[in-house]
Parts: C-alpha cells; structure tokens; sequence
C-alpha cells in the first residue's frame, strides 16, 4: 500500500496493476504475511496523511490540487468536490460533504480491492499448489508415457523377430512339404519300378516253373505213383459219373439251387424280422396315439394351429393304417404314409417331451435357485449366530477361570494372612488397607478402562464407517475401469483365498471389527484382574491375542503385497496409464490398513501397560 | 477235473477224429490211435519216416500221414488195418498234403507250387490242377464239402478257381481285384468267399459262389492291412483283424462295417472284468522239504501256483514295442476266434501278447480281458458251449466262460509245458500238448463244472 501511495504518478488506473504486480511478487509468500501488510497499510495510512499531503498539496496550491482532485474524481465519475455553482462568475466553493462522501466511497473501494485482492491472491495459491501437482502428474505421466513407449519398441522389436521367425518357419514348411512331395514322387516311382520289376520276375519265375514242370512231370516219372491195396468204395455209395456236358450243367443247377436257397432263407429271415418290426412299430403307434389322445384338447384349446392340424392329419392316418389290412401290403405302398405319419407323431411327441424337460428344468433351477439362495444366508446368519454365541461361550469360560484362580488366590491369601497372623496383626491390618486400596485402584482401573474401550468402540465405529465409504469409493473406481474386470476378480480371490486359510482369521474387513472387539468392550476386566491377582498362569487369551494382531498385520501387510505386482504388470500400453491411476488410489489405504493394525497393537499394549499397577 | 496220464508225442501231431471217437497221435515214425474215451490203443501203424502231418478223413475211417521229407503220403484205413495206401510224389517233391471232403480224395501240393495233384482212393483217376498260389490260405472246402475254392496265380494276376469236389470240375474262374492275394476263406453257409489282399494292402473282397463280387472293403490304406480273418459259425459277421491293432466287424447284409473293436493298451471302463493271472508260490510245509529235491519240485514253475484276480481298472496292459527294422513285426491282431453260438469273439493283439480278449458281438462291446503272465500261445472254443481254452506254454491250462476264469496246473511229474490243445467234438475233454508229450484233460460234467465256475465266479 505504501508503495502505490509514493507513486508520482496518480493515475487510478495504474492501481489495479499494482495490485496485480504485488499479487505475482507475493505469491509464494503464505496468506499470513499477507494479512500482516493489510494490517500495516491501514495503520501508517492514518500516521502519515499529513505528510504524506504535504508532499502533493502544500498551502500554496490547495486550490490547485482540489480542482485537480475535482478533476480526477468526475473523470472517475465521482460527484464534483465543488457545489453547485449558481453563477460562473461566483468563485466555487468547496463541498465539503462531497469531499467526505468522495472519500467515505474511496475508502470503501479501497477495502473491496483489498477484499478482491485477498482472493485472488489465494485462488493463485491455490491455482499455484493445482500446477504443482499437475506437473507431478505431468511428469508422472511423461515418465509412464516413455516407460510405455520403450515397452512398445520393445514389443515391436519382439514381434519382427517373431514374423521373422514365422517367415523361417514358412519357409520351412515350404521346403518340407517340397521334400514330402519329392519322397512322394520317389516313392511313387519306386512303387512302379517295384512293380515292374515283380512282374518281370514274376514271369521269369512262371517261365522257370513251366520249365520245371515240364522236366519233372513229362518225364514219366515212375516214381509219381499211388500204391493202393484195393480200392475203396465212394462214401456216398455211388459210382464216380462220368464228364459229359450234363453234369457240368447239373453242377451249375446245383449252385444255382444252393444259392437259391441260402437268398431264400434270408428273405424268410428278413421278412420274419420285417414283420415282428412292423408288429412293434404298430403297437409303438397305438400307444403313442393313445398317449398323446388326453392331450390334443390342450394344444387346441392353445390355438396352436400347426400341431392342431398335424394331430388332425395323423388320426386320419391312424384311422386309416390301423386297418389290418394295410399292414400286410408291401411297404412300398404303405412306407410313405407310415413313415410320415409316424414323424408327425414324433414329432409332437418330441416337442411335448421338450416342453415337459423345459418346465422341469425350469422349476428345478428355480427351486434350486430360490433353496440355494436362502440356504446361503440361513447359513450366513446361522454361522454369524454361532460365532457370537461361541464368543459369548468363550467369555463366560474365561471369566468362570479367572473367578476361580481368584478364589483359589483368595483362598490362598487367607491362609497366608493367618499364618502371619501369628506374628503381626498390624500387617495384617495394613494389608487389609492395602487390598482396599488395590481394590479401589482396580475399580478406578476399571472405570478407566471403560471410558477407553467406549473411546475405541466409537473410534472403531467411526473407521468402519469411513471404510465403508472408501470401500464403495473403491468399488465405483472399479467398476469404472472396465478393463480391469478379470484382475479384480484376481484379486478378489487372492482376498477369499486368503481368508480361506485360516479360519480364525476372516477377510480383513471382517476382521477389523474383531480386532477392536478385544480391547473394546469385554476382557479388559478379566485382563486386569489377572494381572491385579498376580496368577502367574497367565490367561491365554493375551498372549492368543497378540498373535492374532501380529497375523492381522502380517495380513495387511500381504494384502499390500498382493496390490503391488498388479501394479508392475506392464500387460498393455493403454492400460498401464489407467493402473497406475488406481495403484495410487489404492496404496494409501492398504498403507493405511496395515498402520491401523499397528496402531492398534500399539494401543493394545499401551493399554496392558497402564493396567499394571 | 481229471487229467490222464502223460503219453509220447511228437512234432505237436494229435488229432480227435471228426465223429470223436478217436485220438490219433504221432511218435516219430509211428502212428498211435486211441479210444478217445478210455485212452486205449487201438490201432498202430508204422510208417516210413518221421511223420510230419496227420489228417483224419471226413468220415473217420482214413488218416493220412504226411513225409514231406520224403515227398511220401501214406494212408491208413481204420476199420481194414491191413489196407494200405502210399502216394510217392517222386521227384516233384510235396510240401502240402491234404483230404478232400468226402474223404475219397487227397490233395497234394508239389514243391514249389507247381500244381495239386488230386489222387482218389476210389479210382484210378488224377487229377491235376495248375496254378496253385503259393499263399497263406489257398485252398478253402466249403462246410457241406461240395466246392472247392483255390486261390491261383497266372500272369502276375489273382485268380480263384471255384471247383466241384465229386467230379473236380471248374465251376467258376474269376479274377481278383487284388495286388497279391493272401487267403481266402468259405463263410459257413457256403455262399460267400471272402479273399484278402497281402498285408501290404487293406483290402477285403466278398465273392457270391457263382463269382459275383458282392462287396469290397477297406478300413484304410496305406499302412499294413490285414493279418487274420474268421467268420462267424452264423455266417452274419466277417471279423477282420489288422495291423492297426483294430477288428472290424462286417455284417453279411450289406457287408459294411458294424463296428470296430481296438485294443487299447489301457482299460479304463469299470464295467470291463480284466482277469489278471497272479502267481504265488506256496507256503513252504517244513515236514515235505526232503534233502533231495524231488523233480516236481524242482521245476520253478510248477512248484508256484497261480491264480486270476480280477484286476480294479484302469488297468494297464503290457505291451510290447515292435521293432521297426524287423519283417513281421509283432503288431495287430494275430489270432480271432468266435464262439461256436457266435456270442463272443476271442483276440489276441500281437502287441500285447499276454492279452485275450473276448468281445460281447451282441452287444458289441469288450466283455472281459484276461491278462496272463506269459505270451498267449494258442486258444480254441469248445465246440459246444461258450467256454475258451487258452495255453501260454506253461504248465497251466486257463478256461474262461462268462461265469469266470479258472487256471488248473497240469499234474504230473515234471513240467508239461503245455504249447497246443485242442477240444474234443464233444467239448467234454481237451488234449493238452507238450513238446514230447501229450495228455488229456476231461472237464466235469455240466453241474460239476458249474460249481467249480461258480467258486471263481464270486471273485467277479
């Protein structure tokens, strides 16, 4: 401010330049420094106005320096500083009501600039902080771009050596087939040589075997003879018949008779086997009609047209074919009627069974549907039941333990106290004090830990909620990244696989509310008094207790795990740029989820700390 | 079950005759037959070598008795033991000797497949027949003994000659579309005549008597195709089994495949009963160890018992890896027999040797497994009922029948390994051959039998 005021030049309009100039120089600088200044600005205002005056108007050119404001102010379109003069002659007077109004109106202007200066100032920090981050997106995205970018050459790179493989391997190919084609021809050529080459043999070999013949067998051989005592008589009884033309005429008959009868037989065979088939289709007809009889008055009352006209059709045939007679007329005449007659019938007979599967497949998926999904959460709201009612078990058990060893420590003191009491009363008495005193400590202890366990019940509460929201956060991200369905899937059963693995330890979300449970509302109590006790047994459920936490936090621990080599598969190009979006959506909350096992460890022993005594 | 005592053999020669009276058998150059049932001798012969083939004629009343060594056949009549007959085929050698039906008639193969000789017993006709194809199975007499089909070879083509066996007349002359025909075979009924191609090539062609081709049919090519055939005794189904380790199944109606049986190294299906042959030896008894082992005992083998177990699936069979740069590898199904109802099939799969397997044909699916501890030597349905007898040259004799499985130790003093056997017509006795030995084993009657099925029946 002050330096507008030092300005020689008085122009109004060089203020708002100013203003921006400062702005820009201020920048960088916090909103506080700003304040500061605006503070210093009205305070030196009001110190210096007499010099400050003195320096533009001093006694001599008061006139001047109205008029000139006077000037100024109406060229602004201020009212004029002067009244109203009645005539030009009469000297003008200064309104001095103006002038304050003038200024009330500049002051208040000053204040709106400096209001308007304000903001723009932070919405330039703002703006400034927005640049900030989209040149770190920015750069992000250039590094993932060139990442991307060298994969893509890469990639490239693989794939002409692959299509160059290819080329090889067509290459390849293309000679194997051209030596199968020439192994081929060689063995096509051979193939024929070879034949050839039989044959040749072949007839060198008949040659010989003539020849052969011929020595052997003309030579009238003795030694080629039959030496029989006597002649045997024929087996049939019969002299042997001399050849003549008519036996080798009866012999022809005789084949011709044979095979007659052998066609004959089988003709018996098939027409014996036609008929028993024909008998079978008959009744098969007869019982489909009578079948499908109760039901043709459904299918008409339907309208259905077609099948209406086809039953129609086939009673007619029925009438007609169940005659006896037809059945006896050869299938050339009969066949056409019959077979069609029959496929109508099928026909209708198919689709009625078709129809019958439908609905009963119909009915039965439904029915399983409707048993599967109510069983499911029966079963869910069962286990849910049983689960709490074996936590309240387990409760009841440890509280049952705890007031035992009590007794039995009670007990123990007792005996203890009246051995002592042997030699000091007083100590007993002071121990008496002292057991008031650890008492009201515990009950103090307990009333502590109360408020806490409230504390974490609401701040538990609290999380969930906000894990809720996150969660749906987290799903719509999903389901807008379309592309990412199979790898949330994956994920997703990495998640149940996990949770499959041990029973105690449920999904990490399930088991968030478990993880407060401990600490929250039950055994701080039981807790607190076995350690108040002093049972050196110490109650299993501590020690079991921290386990869980350590698993829990190992878990989160994996489930970042699990997160992070999706993030590193480079699969595509488009979709790495998406990825990276939604690992940075989604790394601060697994972070977040492994600290708040953490911290809550934390707290836990924080809490076991103080309830020693 | 009874066994009786052990008598000489050789060369795995011994044959029930066809109406099951007798038992033919051979120790070297001599030919023993013997009462089937009282296991008398009631005719000996002595020929002129060691025997190497016997066959009884049809009609029980003849056996031939091949020298191949010699190129001799001699014949034997059993009701005139004075009769004799001697076929010399002289200098153009034999290598195959076999009756025709009737039992009047005998066919005999010169060396080198130069031609058949027919000689009858009856007259004093020959009759030659040229041609003949050196093959697996080249000549097949249809059931009821009136035709005869011959596989032949002319001008490096397949040819089949069907023949009338009363007067040797050629009824038919067809060409086969083969590359080099293996075997051909009769169905029972008489009317059709499958023939297969090598086992180069998949390729099985049905032939209606008079010579049409009824149908062809090829599982696939290029790979080794077939290498056993069996019809049924139904004549319905043609079971073919190949290389691929498969059998196909081709019904007689429209000669197309029904289905296909493989046989897999695994079993995994709980509703298949896989016997498996386990072997235990018995408890040692402190009081029999006499200081010098007695013979039976020394054997390892027949000192140990065994016995089936029904094995829990998956059960995994052994298998055994052919060797690539061998001929006759040992892959594919090597041996299929049907059941005399046609009921059951019974396979062996090469690459599995210690395998049988017997198929469901009316359901046609596996029925049972049956895993021994040694390769399968040989099996044979008894002729009667559905009831298998398998040998793996141990000296245990296996039975299955769909009631169950039992394995019987062949008692006698050393080790009858048994390699062959075969049923007698009845199907109440089984001749069990070793190599220089053979004995005979007489099943009990139909309740005694059922008891001893139903004992091993309660471990199914």
């Amino acid at each position: 401010m002050g330096d507008w005021m030092t300005v020689t030049d008085p122009g109004l309009s060089s203020e708002s330049k100013y203003i921006s100039q400062y702005t820009s120089e201020t920048k960088m600088s916090p909103s506080s420094l700003y304040s500061q200044q605006v503070l210093c600005s009205s305070i030196p205002l009001s110190k210096n106005v007499h010099s400050f005056f003195s320096a533009f108007c001093t006694e001599e050119n008061i006139e001047q320096s109205i008029s000139y404001l006077d000037q100024e102010l109406t060229t602004f379109g201020f009212p004029s500083l002067y009244e109203e003069s009645k005539g030009k002659e009469t000297k003008r007077e200064l309104n001095i009501v103006a002038v304050l109004n003038c200024m009330n109106e500049l002051l208040v202007l000053q204040r709106k600039n400096l209001l308007a200066q304000e903001n723009v100032e932070t919405q330039n920090l703002k703006l400034g902080s927005d640049m900030d981050h989209l040149q770190n997106c920015y750069a992000k995205l250039k590094e993932q771009l060139e990442t991307s970018r060298r994969e893509m050459i890469g990639l490239q790179e693989r794939d002409r050596q692959l299509q160059c493989k290819n080329r090889n391997l067509h290459q390849l190919l293309k000679n194997e087939k051209d030596e199968v084609q020439k192994l081929q021809n060689i063995i096509a050529s051979r193939a024929t040589q070879y034949n050839h080459d039989m044959k040749r043999k072949e007839r060198e070999y008949n040659k010989l075997k003539e020849r052969l013949h011929q020595l052997v067998m003309n030579k009238k051989d003795k030694k080629i003879a039959m030496e029989v005592l006597n002649y045997v008589g024929r087996a049939d009884g019969k002299r042997g018949s001399w050849r003549t033309g008519k036996t080798e005429a009866r012999n022809e008959d005789e084949m011709y008779k044979i095979l007659l009868n052998d066609y004959e037989y089988r003709q018996k065979q098939i027409l014996m086997e036609n008929a028993e088939l024909k008998k079978v289709l008959q009744q098969m007809k007869k019982e489909m009609i009578s079948l499908l009889s109760p039901q043709k008055q459904k299918p008409r009352e339907r309208a259905d047209d077609s099948t209406g006209t086809v039953i129609s059709d086939t009673e007619e045939d029925a009438g007609e074919l169940s005659r006896e007679s037809m059945w006896d007329l050869s299938c050339e005449t009969v066949r056409e009627q019959l077979t069609n007659s029959i496929r109508k019938q099928w026909r209708i007979l198919k689709s009625h069974v078709e129809k019958l599967d439908n609905q009963v497949s119909k009915v039965h998926v439904e029915g399983f549907n409707d048993e599967d999904v109510i069983s499911r959460q029966d079963h869910e709201q069962e286990t849910e039941k049983l689960e709490l009612e074996i936590q309240q078990c387990k409760e009841m058990i440890k509280t049952q333990q705890q007031l035992l060893q009590q007794l039995a420590t009670a007990c123990d003191d007792d005996t203890t106290s009246l051995l002592r009491d042997c030699y000091l009363l007083e100590e007993k008495e002071r121990l008496k004090e002292e057991w008031s005193l650890f008492k009201e400590q515990k009950k103090n202890f307990e009333k502590e830990r109360r408020s806490f366990t409230e504390a974490a019940i609401r701040l538990g509460l609290e999380r969930k909620a906000f894990e809720e929201e996150r969660a749906s956060w987290l799903k719509q991200q999903f389901l807008n990244m379309t592309t990412f369905d199979h790898q949330n899937s994956e994920n997703v059963k990495l998640l149940s696989a996990f949770s499959g693995s041990s029973d105690r330890d449920n999904p990490t979300v399930h088991s968030r509310p478990r993880q407060k449970k401990p600490h929250g509302a039950p055994s701080g109590s039981p807790v607190c008094m076995s350690k108040l006790t002093k049972s050196l047994p110490a109650s299993p459920s501590t020690s079991d207790f921290c386990q869980m936490r350590s698993c829990v936090s190992e878990h989160s621990s994996i489930s970042v795990l699990n997160t992070t080599p999706e993030e590193s598969k480079p699969n595509q190009v488009g979709r790495e740029c998406t990825n990276q979006k939604w690992s940075v959506a989604s790394r601060p909350d697994s972070q977040e989820g492994g600290y708040s096992g953490r911290s809550s460890t934390y707290a836990d022993s924080h809490v076991e700390k103080d309830d020693l005594p | 079950m009874n066994f009786s005592e052990v008598f000489k053999l050789s060369s795995l020669l011994c044959k029930f005759s066809p109406d099951g009276k007798y038992l033919a058998s051979c120790v070297q150059y001599r030919l023993v037959v013997r009462d089937a049932n009282t296991l008398q001798i009631r005719q000996l012969y002595t020929c002129l070598d060691q025997i190497q083939h016997i066959e009884w004629s049809a009609d029980s009343l003849f056996i031939l008795c091949a020298l191949y060594k010699r190129g001799l056949v001699q014949v034997w009549s059993l009701e005139q033991p004075e009769w004799h007959c001697k076929i010399d085929e002289g200098s153009a050698g034999l290598v195959a000797s076999c009756w025709s039906p009737d039992g009047r008639h005998i066919l005999n193969t010169t060396e080198f497949h130069l031609r058949i000789t027919v000689w009858s017993l009856c007259t004093k006709s020959v009759s030659y027949i040229k041609y003949p194809k050196a093959c697996q199975q080249g000549i097949t007499f249809t059931r009821d003994g009136r035709y005869l089909a011959l596989a032949e070879r002319r001008d490096c083509k397949d040819y089949v000659s069907i023949l009338v066996c009363s007067d040797w007349q050629l009824l038919r002359h067809f060409d086969t579309d083969t590359q080099d025909l293996a075997g051909i075979e009769w169905a029972p009924n008489g009317c059709v005549l499958a023939a297969w191609d090598s086992c180069l090539e998949y390729k099985i062609l049905l032939y209606s008597l008079d010579g049409r081709l009824l149908s062809t049919f090829c599982a696939y090519e290029w790979s080794l195709g077939i290498k056993s055939v069996a019809w049924s005794p139904s004549s319905q189904f043609l079971a073919v089994g190949s290389y691929d380790g498969k059998v196909r199944i081709l019904n007689h109606v429209t000669w197309k495949m029904i289905t296909e049986f493989g046989h897999p190294a695994t079993i995994n299906n709980p509703k298949i009963v896989v016997y498996k042959e386990a072997e235990k030896s018995p408890p040692l008894v402190l009081g029999r160890l006499a200081f010098p082992p007695p013979r039976a005992a020394a054997g390892p083998l027949s000192s140990t018992e065994s016995k089936y177990e029904v094995a829990s699936v998956p059960v995994s069979l052994q298998t055994l890896k052919p060797a690539p740069d061998r001929a006759n590898p040992r892959i594919g199904i090597g041996a299929l027999a049907f059941s005399p109802d046609s009921c059951f099939l019974a396979t062996r799969s090469d690459s599995v040797p210690t395998a049988v397997w017997i198929w469901d044909i009316q359901k046609l699916r596996l029925l049972a497994a049956l895993e021994q501890l040694s390769a399968v030597r040989c099996f044979q349905w008894d002729p009667r009922q559905a009831r298998l007898a398998i040998c793996t040259g141990g000296s245990k004799v296996y039975l299955w029948s769909p009631a169950g499985c039992v394995s019987v130790q062949v008692p006698g003093e050393g080790d009858f390994q048994v390699l062959s056997l075969c049923w007698h017509l009845s199907g109440d006795s089984l001749a069990l051959l070793s190599k220089d030995h053979f004995c005979l084993c007489f099943l009990e009657t139909e309740q005694g039998v059922g008891t001893a099925f139903g004992q091993r029946g309660d471990h199914t």
